[in-house]
């Protein structure tokens, strides 16, 4: 787990501290060798193979890489939603047997109780854990005050806009305080101007809760914008390319998405999860349908 | 302003406005019955009868029967070869007619009115609201016990894959089976008064139910499930708590279709035994020859089934006021 030799010059003795420490504290969740395939026409296709990471407490950890590279898959095996074939997912040491409440998950498309208020939504896991509805209904309201959906604690999910479905989502999941919040893709769907205040609201929320985040994205600015450590995965079958340590102090400055080693961590990524031979071949297919689209005389040049 | 309306009439998919949805909503009805009136009342659009309404000598000819026009045609020239300056006033007379068993539009409407009135003809008979109320119990209890069984079944079936392969081949194979070919056997089973009428009802629906009920629970979103999961929800609870509450509305809307196929089964079943309820009705009016009567029971049944349907949409609205979809 070498910081790469473009990278290094931006870590300072500050970053490289923090980053040292974080790998001292007590692991929150610790993936063995994981292995796992699907079955696709009684064929076998290997989607993951032998996956080694851990997650230390309090960390915010992205998974970035190519589509196909199983990063969905991970995040539901570790939720218990998928059956591992191989290795071990361990959490506070002990291995996980199936869903539990102590992996909590948010998922692209928000999945809120449609026939639930917001109220009632952020309640569910409180009062499946055994909390009582009075009470459960006091630490609803305070979670909903926390994200600023006060006014529409009694409104039902479709009465609410995307990013504020994601907040009660993540708040639902919270509410249940879980060690590991797992994310998967939860921002994709919203616009780019909703999305950073929600990346602003989830590391404000982050900083102050004793939370293991494990976070799945595509969007590599995100991922540095975000997080602590960046594990990049290849595809076909998925594994692990590379651990990369984000060169970025926290708590994040107001212009760091256009500041110097942000962009050199991203060109590194970008590397990582889109060689160079793959794009030569995109373009080529690109270029050919070109030619076979006819050019409107009338704008012979777009230049 | 028209031509807006006719291209968003032809355009796929396309919601309607409120004038085009009362428009067709009327028009649904009011064609059908326009085509009724032309037949009953514009002569020659139809009418292969003749009424007679003057015998004029012919020995079985009576006043107010009907026959077939060709052979009041054939009558009518043999009166002429025989006596060819005959005065009009001696000749077989009639209007053209429809047969007896379509009756015109407002024979059927009075109908409505009189079958109710009408006392039966021997005084153990029950009145129409009698039958009918007898026809509805009937209906209810069948869908009813289907209801019982059928949803917890088909809830299974759609939540574990397990209780599927368990559930349905059986199910697929026996909602195949006739309803109607099981009436002897019912009889024989279950005596001859309500027991098998409900039982073919029963039948006719709860297996459909089931395989319907599983298809409604497995399109429940699975991310919902997951996320319960996620949230320490499982098993019976998560049964419960999320997938119940999550298929309420389409699981409304399905019982609502399958009350429908109840009452085409009702016909059926009410012949089973002995005769009652609306089908008796209809049977005992048909004998007699009042057309107008069975018009208006069969219809009755129709709005009856038209209203219920109505409402319970109505409630389903105020039910589920999540759920965007129909």
């Amino acid at each position: 787990m070498a910081t790469p030799s473009s990278l290094k010059k931006w870590t300072t003795p500050e970053i490289q501290d923090r980053n040292e420490r974080i790998l001292k504290r007590p692991k929150a969740l610790n993936i063995q060798g994981l292995d796992k395939s699907f079955y696709h026409k009684g064929r076998a296709v290997k989607v993951l193979e032998d996956i080694d990471f851990t997650a230390y407490k309090r960390e915010f950890v992205c998974v970035v890489g190519p589509s196909g590279c199983g990063k969905s898959t991970l995040a539901r095996l570790i939720a218990g939603l998928e059956t591992i074939d191989g290795g071990a997912i361990l959490m506070d040491g002990a291995e996980t047997k199936g869903p539990g409440p102590d992996r909590g998950m948010v998922f692209q498309s928000y999945s809120l109780f449609p026939w639930m208020t917001v109220k009632k939504n952020v309640m569910f896991g409180l009062v499946e854990g055994g909390m009582s509805k009075n009470q459960a209904e006091i630490e609803a309201l305070q979670w909903i005050d926390l994200v600023g959906l006060d006014k529409f604690a009694e409104s039902y999910p479709h009465q609410l806009s995307g990013g504020m479905k994601q907040r009660v989502a993540i708040i639902r999941a919270l509410a249940n305080q879980p060690k590991v919040l797992l994310m998967d893709e939860p921002f994709a769907a919203l616009d780019p101007k909703n999305r950073l205040k929600m990346q602003q609201y989830l590391l404000e929320i982050w900083q102050n809760i004793d939370i293991t985040i494990f976070f799945i994205t595509h969007d590599l600015e995100e991922a540095i914008y975000l997080s602590d450590r960046i594990l990049v995965l290849e595809a076909n079958p998925g594994r692990v390319k590379e651990v990369v340590s984000v060169p970025l102090p926290r708590p994040r400055a107001d212009d760091t998405l256009l500041s110097e080693p942000f962009l050199a961590t991203k060109a590194y990524l970008e590397s990582l999860v889109h060689p160079v031979e793959e794009k030569q071949i995109d373009m080529e297919d690109k270029l050919s349908m070109v030619r076979m689209v006819p050019v409107d005389s009338e704008v012979p040049d777009i230049f | 302003m028209a031509q807006g309306m006719l291209q968003r009439w032809t355009t796929p998919r396309v919601a309607l406005d409120k004038t085009s949805v009362r428009l067709l909503t009327f028009a649904s009805f009011a064609l059908p019955i326009l085509v009724w009136c032309l037949v009953s009342y514009v002569p020659h659009i139809w009418h292969p009868k003749v009424e007679i309404t003057d015998p004029g000598g012919v020995s079985y000819f009576r006043e107010g029967t009907l026959v077939d026009r060709a052979v009041f045609e054939i009558e009518l020239e043999k009166k002429l070869k025989a006596d060819p300056d005959a005065p009009a006033e001696t000749l077989p007379q009639g209007v053209p007619a429809n047969p007896v068993y379509l009756p015109a539009p407002h024979e059927v409407v009075t109908a409505f009115y009189t079958a109710f009135t009408t006392p039966p003809k021997r005084s153990n008979e029950p009145w129409l609201h009698e039958s009918l109320w007898h026809s509805i119990q009937i209906i209810a209890w069948g869908f009813f016990w289907a209801m019982f069984f059928g949803i917890p079944l088909g809830v299974m079936a759609g939540t574990y894959a397990a209780a599927s392969q368990l559930i349905e081949p059986f199910t697929e194979f026996f909602r195949y089976l006739p309803a109607p070919a099981f009436g002897a056997l019912a009889v024989a089973i279950l005596g001859i008064y309500d027991a098998p009428k409900i039982a073919i009802i029963f039948i006719g629906t709860f297996f459909q139910m089931v395989l319907i009920v599983a298809a409604t629970t497995r399109k429940l979103n699975i991310a919902l499930v997951e996320a319960s999961l996620t949230l320490g929800c499982k098993g019976a609870r998560m049964i419960r708590r999320v997938i119940l509450p999550g298929i309420l509305p389409d699981l409304y809307r399905d019982m609502r279709i399958l009350l429908g196929w109840a009452w085409t089964y009702l016909i059926v079943a009410e012949l089973i035994g002995t005769s009652s309820g609306i089908t008796w009705f209809i049977t005992q009016q048909a004998r007699y020859k009042n057309f107008d009567n069975v018009f208006a029971a069969i219809l009755i049944i129709g709005l009856i089934g038209l209203i219920t349907d109505m409402i319970l949409a109505r409630l389903g609205k105020r039910l589920f006021p999540w759920h965007t979809g129909k």
